[in-house]
């Protein structure tokens, strides 16, 4: 549904040009939800913009819903946009409308008769649950309750594409996780493919399908959510990933080097959380384990475990146990030593 | 007091009130679309253009420069062009508009500046053209500014129309200096300033009232 190929941008100013995106390539398929994450100004937000162009790409060609937007302009150019809806950070919406104004808005644009306006507007608030706020002004409504205006704007023209420009990143928690629910279920029943950007990772694992890894312009990393959340391959996903799920304290008594107790990273995805493998581990080997740290969580209803634990034992047999672990589709890494009396510094 | 001096009290408030409101309603009706070209046609802006914009800056600058009262002596022949005449209450309609002109875009301008770029940003992700992004997301969302604008462009013309009496366009200014202070008739001059001083009070009370009834923001100022 949206094909980016080869898109480059390049910001110049009076002396200095920066490089905002570099050789990004995506494709991103009909009905799914893909998410885009990074830290801030490693170029997310340009590359969303570029989508519907509201950033110019300094080279690169962006196809979407099989039409070419890099090569149109002017007013075909904002055709080609009305099939793209968009929400945003900070909502943007009409102070001076009203609810229903608001979502009128994108209507109004393009012509269509008030009657029409009308029932499109008020299914719409149906929609987003609103239906009782429709003469509010934006100042009387909560965040969450702003956000969903957006929602109600952006499909205002049945678009077949959804941007969101870190869409949650202004909510609480809660709140979040209600907006997050609705986008899954438009995604689902309304035909929709969305593209969004974020730098919360709980965002990404709630709702995206695949998600692409972006860092100083290119993309480092893209895959499926559970693969690259779990195995993640590049630095930056690591730091990613990796910040969220060791405590502190634990890091801190790493070394990088023997001696001491290795510190093992177990992570089992789906099936294998269901086979007792370290029960086994235990028994067939010479090893005393002790667990340190680990979560098992649902990415997607598929079950992904977490484990760091701290082996003790002879190092040939560590190597037998770790081979016997990954042989059980389980995903291993020595993160590193620890002294044998880290805990009465703990 | 004489029903004299009150005669010539009303119809110089008539005549203030009529160089005034013309001259506002004018200058609006010319200087807000030329606040939006200013606006839309800066740097980043969605009609972007430089020549146009930096001509018409320069043009304006160039006028808001020169002081009323040579202002309004140098375009006589202008004036003579449009209203006629030179002289008289009508012929000060002129000069009072085109002082009032430049004045009004500026403010119409920071006024549009002022609208959040992400609601432009919106627009335009909607697929809403230039003009439609002027006409539906500008202006509205600027309406309560643009208010406040006139209601300053207005006190601002009762203040230069107290310099119309150098080409005979009357009013209240004129009958200040002519009696008050040419004729030593201080009462006459308190008289006119008490006037002046409840005419901005009323008109600016106004313009306060309409401007935050446009506002649609929580109202804890």
């Amino acid at each position: 549904m949206i094909e980016i190929q080869n898109l480059e941008k390049i910001f110049y100013n009076k002396k200095a040009q920066t490089i905002a995106l570099k050789d990004i390539s995506l494709s991103i398929n009909k009905n799914e939800i893909f998410g885009i994450i990074g830290r801030s100004g490693a170029g997310k937000s340009t590359l969303l913009r570029c989508v519907n162009f509201l950033e110019r790409p300094t080279s690169g060609r962006i196809i979407v819903d099989h039409k070419e937007i890099s090569a149109l302009s002017g007013a075909i150019l904002r055709e080609a946009r009305r099939n793209i809806g968009m929400i945003f950070q900070h909502f943007n919406l009409l102070s001076s409308r009203t609810v229903f104004n608001n979502i009128a808005l994108p209507l109004e644009l393009v012509g269509i008769n008030k009657s029409e306006i009308f029932n499109r507007v008020k299914f719409l608030l149906e929609l987003v649950n609103l239906s009782d706020k429709c003469d509010c002004y934006p100042f009387e409504l909560s965040g969450g309750q702003k956000q969903r205006v957006g929602i109600a704007r952006a499909l205002a023209l049945k678009p077949k594409v959804l941007l969101c420009d870190e869409a949650t990143s202004s909510l609480d928690p809660e709140t979040t996780k209600s907006i997050l629910t609705l986008l899954r279920d438009f995604a689902h029943n309304l035909d929709l493919t969305i593209m969004l950007i974020t730098h919360e990772i709980p965002v990404i694992k709630e709702i995206c399908d695949r998600v692409a890894v972006i860092d100083s312009g290119k993309i480092v990393e893209q895959g499926n959510v559970v693969d690259i959340f779990t195995t993640p391959k590049s630095k930056i996903t690591r730091r990613f990933v990796n910040d969220r799920m060791l405590p502190v304290i634990l890091l801190e008594s790493l070394k990088q080097q023997p001696p001491g107790n290795a510190v093992l990273r177990i992570v089992f995805v789906g099936p294998s959380t269901n086979t007792p493998v370290i029960t086994e581990v235990i028994r067939r080997f010479n090893v005393q384990l002790n667990i340190l740290h680990g979560n098992i969580e649902y990415i997607q209803d598929i079950p992904c475990g977490n484990v760091v634990i701290e082996a003790m034992c002879q190092s040939h047999e560590l190597q037998a146990a770790i081979d016997y672990m990954r042989i059980n589709n389980l995903s291993v890494e020595i993160l590193g030593y620890v002294d044998n009396n880290h805990r009465t510094t703990v | 007091m004489s029903t004299t001096i009150i005669e010539l009290l009303f119809d110089a408030l008539l005549e203030t009130i009529l160089m005034v409101g013309a001259s506002s309603i004018l200058s609006a009706l010319i200087g807000i679309p030329l606040g939006v070209i200013l606006m839309v046609t800066c740097e980043k802006q969605i009609l972007e253009n430089k020549s146009i914009n930096r001509i018409l800056g320069t043009v304006v600058n160039a006028t808001r420069s020169t002081p009323f009262i040579i202002l309004l002596v140098v375009i006589i022949p202008f004036t003579r062009i449009i209203a006629g005449t030179s002289i008289g209450t009508i012929a000060a309609i002129v000069p009072l508009t085109i002082a009032a002109i430049p004045f009004i875009s500026r403010l119409v301008e920071a006024s549009l500046t002022k609208v959040d770029t992400g609601l432009i940003e919106a627009a335009e992700a909607m697929g809403a053209s230039p003009l439609q992004i002027i006409v539906k997301v500008l202006l509205p969302e600027a309406r309560s500014g643009i208010v406040t604008d006139l209601t300053t462009t207005v006190i601002n013309l009762i203040g230069y129309s107290a310099m119309a009496g150098v080409v005979g366009g009357g009013g209240l200014g004129d009958v200040g200096i002519r009696y008050g202070y040419q004729r030593f008739c201080l009462e006459v001059m308190i008289l006119v300033v008490i006037i002046l001083i409840v005419l901005v009070q009323i008109i600016q009370s106004f313009g306060d009232f309409f401007a935050k009834k446009l506002t649609k923001r929580s109202t804890r100022s």
